[in-house]
């Protein structure tokens, strides 16, 4: 009996030890590559890069000298641009290998080939959009012998190098706890990145915030609600105003649902409303000429908002080529170039514009279920098919789609059989691949601009720069379409006919932009970026983007006519809120005037008090501030409950300058609570039930107020998020200094300023920055989230750009040769 | 112990050459054919003691293993000793495995059976 016990046993031991081994079950990875002490996981305990290091690159023309100073931060000495992309191929896979597949997966629609069905939708979402199509379109389009093949190609040669030479146990660990092995690195994958990029910065909503909206409350309210331009104007171009406008007026109250709209939404349903996060999603950038700065040089700084991550989106490095590129800044794993930095002449930072470049057209087909030809002035056209075929882990196919593509772009349907197509700037970017290698060469603001305008056309970006002569710049690039007079951007067009498509793009005579203006100073925060009354043609900007932000840096600027680094810094942490300022008072007169008629209650009245006695700055320490971020999201609920649909969930919600501008009525319907079918609430009615609403939400979540619980630094801690969202390999509950609304709006949600700069042009070039990660990819290398801390506090690493190797003491070298890579 | 070692040195070969499943199994069908008396306790030491060398080693070229182990063993919702124990316990399992079952079939096991020595390896 024992006997046949243990040879059960052994068989089990047997089978299922080597089954799981080899090829793991459910959601445990295979076992013996993990476990195993030298070629498996355990390879990634060996964290650093070795002092002295040396490998061979294929195709490289000469030897590349790589040092890495004490940051982690590679500087990399080529003798010419292909070798240096080469080498930044290189080390960045060297640091960041997952990051660089797992984003350019994400891209492509091959999330399921490491994570099954479980991936599915997220594939499924960028395949429809069309964004892996476009990517290998404008890969193929591209000349064999054109210089951004080369470059893409280049780049490539230097990933591939080192993952040839990669041994198992050098994989990184997300590798084995996915059970993959690293992908050799396509140029085409820096397609699919940038496009990722333009789908998470220029994929415009307008039309279907619209549609959803009207279908609730009709066209003339859903209109008035999201107006084609912001009602607080501090535009970016400077309008010589020296300060904000108020283009406040009555808002039309909420009418009969839309018919056109109704029919509309099954087709294009509203996108999840996320409300306040998304807010927080911003950038800001501002530069100041000699003439305004204590030393005499202009200043430039930039933080880029965007979701953060472990490892960061962005990879510190340094290119130098004697005579052709000495560039410093941040790249993104698998762009070839530095999208964000400095050189000896220039600094250069960027601000999402978020122009309206994405337009939907209903249109007629010749089988609802299975179309293949659409209507186009009178004629039928063939529709482009394309097979999407998602595969699993083992190949298996796990999905297979059908994609159709009018002359305009990737079309969607909806149950009853209607179809949508989409016009996209993002689908045909006509970006060069050199573009920022090209750029980098510019020793003047205007040259610089005019480089990354002929060659940037996705996502619409605010370039701001400056140069050591002390010219600043600021200008709106992108390719902006014109669209036919009758049309307007947020209205979803007829597609049977071509008179209502875009009729080409803006002539970059009429980019919004700006040379050293006499207010001595530029600044954008994702505002519009032009006054509507100096220049009213419909650019489209995301009326999401609150201007709070820009209202507080231009007031930060006019005030200092001496500005220094130092202040630069401490601007880009700033605590102050103009969204405050402006809405703290409606509620504590509110509850004056509801102790005036004998309405208070004492809840109101602490509460009233609590709030008075803030500062309105957004400090770690601070205890009222949660209160005014609750009462806010109750006034936002309770104001727009008229735009909740069946399932409860608001479509769409205006923008805060909205709710500001709505505030100035009093009694205007928008006030009244639908759910309290007896009573007409009126403006102070709902100003003070939010008050007493949230701080009774926050006594039951955080206990009373002045029992530690409310401290902003806890409550309003952000996190910053592994790539697979595993905990261990994340950072949460980081105390920052700001909120939603301050030039630090980093968000409980993960948003956050993404990398910080600080640049001095003169005859030399003083520089600081950092971002909340490190170098490395490897979670237990010492360069995984080293500078979390600096930047937790709003401190800055001075950057060091040494012109040569000589001013430089190495923590690390690395010396490429060229030659065939492998192990 | 000749036995024992030359099965621990050949999974440490085994295993970094890239075969570690493979050494295991191998090393553990080998003891269980060659001797099987004492089959499954040789293959278990042999299994346990060839991956402790490696995570030796790899600890004293500095490696950060307590590290990775905590991180590693977060990830996947396990205590960092956890990963450890599995580790080790991989290559046992399967050597120990192996070798009973060869152990069954091997020309050399005893064919008499006695109260004092059951037919089974001690």
């Amino acid at each position: 009996m024992r006997r046949t016990l243990l040879t059960i046993l052994a068989v089990a031991g047997l089978v299922g030890g080597s089954w799981i081994g080899v090829r793991g079950v459910g959601p445990v990875p295979p076992l013996a590559p993990l476990l195993d002490p030298v070629n498996g996981a355990w390879g990634a305990a060996r964290i650093d890069v070795p002092d002295m290091a040396e490998a061979r690159i294929e195709n490289l023309s000469a030897p590349v000298n790589v040092w890495y100073d004490r940051r982690g931060v590679p500087h990399i000495f080529a003798t010419n641009e292909a070798d240096a992309v080469r080498a930044l191929g290189y080390v960045v896979a060297r640091d960041r290998l997952f990051q660089l597949e797992a984003q350019s997966r994400a891209a492509a629609g091959r999330l399921t080939e490491w994570a099954g069905a479980l991936a599915l939708s997220s594939d499924q979402e960028m395949r429809r959009l069309g964004l892996p199509a476009s990517a290998e379109t404008n890969m193929a389009a591209l000349p064999s012998d054109s210089r951004s093949r080369a470059i893409l190609q280049a780049y490539a040669d230097g990933v591939n190098a080192w993952i040839d030479a990669l041994r198992p146990a050098q994989w990184p660990i997300e590798y084995r706890l996915l059970g993959a092995r690293p992908e050799r690195w396509s140029p085409v994958n820096t397609m699919h990145l940038f496009a990722r990029m333009g789908w998470t910065l220029a994929f415009s909503n307008s039309e279907r915030s619209y549609v959803a909206v009207a279908a609730l409350v009709g066209d003339t309210a859903a209109t008035a609600l999201f107006p084609p331009h912001t009602p607080i104007v501090e535009p970016i171009q400077p309008n010589g105003a020296g300060g904000p406008r108020y283009d406040f007026g009555p808002i039309a109250p909420p009418g009969p649902p839309d018919a056109e709209a109704k029919r509309l939404t099954a087709l294009i349903p509203p996108l999840p409303d996320d409300g306040e996060p998304r807010r927080s999603f911003a950038s800001n950038n501002w530069a100041v000429s000699p003439r305004r700065t204590a030393a005499g040089k202009a200043l430039l700084a930039g933080d880029p908002h965007l979701d953060m991550s472990l490892p960061s989106l962005w990879y510190e490095a340094h290119l130098v080529v004697p005579g052709i590129l000495d560039v410093y800044g941040v790249t993104i794993p698998g762009a070839p170039g530095i999208i964000i930095g400095f050189t000896r002449d220039v600094a250069w930072s960027f601000t999402n514009t978020g122009a309206d470049v994405l337009d939907l057209y209903e249109e007629t087909v010749d089988d609802a279920k299975d179309p293949r030809k659409y209507q186009l002035d009178g004629t039928w056209k063939d529709l482009a098919l394309r097979v999407e075929t998602y595969r699993g882990k083992k190949g298996e196919v796990v999905a297979v789609d059908t994609l159709r593509f009018t002359h305009r772009g990737p079309m969607s349907n909806d149950a009853g059989g209607r179809w949508v197509s989409m016009r996209w700037t993002v689908l045909a970017p006509e970006l060069s691949q050199t573009v920022f290698l090209d750029a980098a060469r510019a020793t003047t603001a205007r040259a610089f601009l005019d480089t990354m305008a002929n060659g940037f056309g996705v996502p619409a970006q605010n370039m701001i720069v400056a140069d050591r002569e002390g010219s600043i710049a600021i200008r709106s690039t992108a390719h902006f379409p014109i669209r036919p007079a009758s049309t307007r951007g947020f209205r979803i067009q007829d597609g049977s006919h071509s008179a209502t498509d875009w009729q080409g793009f803006w002539p970059l005579a009429r980019y919004p932009q700006s040379l050293n203006p006499a207010q001595g100073f530029l600044a954008s925060a994702n505002q519009e970026p032009i006054d509507p009354k100096a220049h009213p043609d419909y650019l489209g900007v995301d009326t999401d983007f609150d201007p709070w932000r820009a209202m507080r840096i231009n007031r930060l600027l006019r005030g200092d006519s001496a500005v220094t680094p130092e202040t630069m810094r401490r601007w880009q942490t700033d605590p102050g809120s103009e969204r405050a300022d402006a809405f703290l008072p409606w509620f504590t007169r509110a509850a004056t005037n509801a102790r005036a008629l004998g309405r208070s209650t004492p809840a109101l009245d602490s509460s009233a008090a609590w709030l008075s006695a803030w500062d309105r700055r957004y400090v770690p320490d601070d205890e009222h501030a949660v209160l005014f971020e609750a009462a806010m999201r109750q006034l936002t609920s309770r104001t727009w409950d008229e735009l909740l649909s069946e399932n409860g969930r608001r479509v769409a919600t205006p923008s805060s300058a909205m709710l500001l501008n709505l505030l100035r009525d009093s009694s205007s319907a928008w006030w009244d609570d639908h759910r309290t079918s007896d009573i007409v609430e009126d403006r102070d009615a709902v100003l003070t039930a939010s008050l007493v609403a949230a701080r009774d939400s926050l006594v039951r979540r955080y206990g009373p107020p002045a029992g530690g619980g409310w401290r902003w630094g806890v409550v309003g801690a952000t996190r910053i998020t592994h790539l697979l969202g595993l905990d261990a390999f994340s950072e949460r509950g980081i105390a920052v200094q700001g909120g939603p609304g301050t030039l630090n709006p980093s968000s409980t949600a993960g948003h956050g300023p993404s990398w910080r700069m600080v640049v001095e042009l003169g005859d030399s070039i003083r520089a600081w920055g950092t971002y909340p990660g490190g170098q490395s990819g490897n979670p237990i290398s010492g360069h995984y989230k080293d500078r979390i801390p600096l930047w937790r506090q709003g401190e800055l690493d001075t950057l060091f750009a040494p012109r040569d190797t000589i001013s430089l003491v190495p923590s690390a070298r690395l010396r490429l040769s060229p030659g065939r890579s492998g192990r | 112990m000749t036995i024992l070692l030359a099965g621990t040195v050949t999974l440490v070969i085994g295993t970094w050459l890239g075969f570690p499943t493979l050494a295991a199994i191998t090393v553990g069908l080998a003891i269980g054919l060659a001797w099987p008396l004492r089959a499954v306790r040789a293959a278990a030491a042999a299994g346990l003691l060839a991956w402790t060398v490696l995570l030796l080693m790899a600890a004293l070229r500095g490696d950060a293993m307590a590290t990775l182990a905590g991180s590693l063993g977060a990830a996947m919702g396990v205590p960092g000793w956890a990963l450890f124990v599995a580790t080790l316990l991989y290559p046992t399992v399967l050597a120990a495995s192996a070798a009973w079952l060869a152990h069954l079939v091997s020309p050399r096991r005893p064919t008499f059976v006695n109260a004092a020595a059951p037919n089974q390896p001690t």
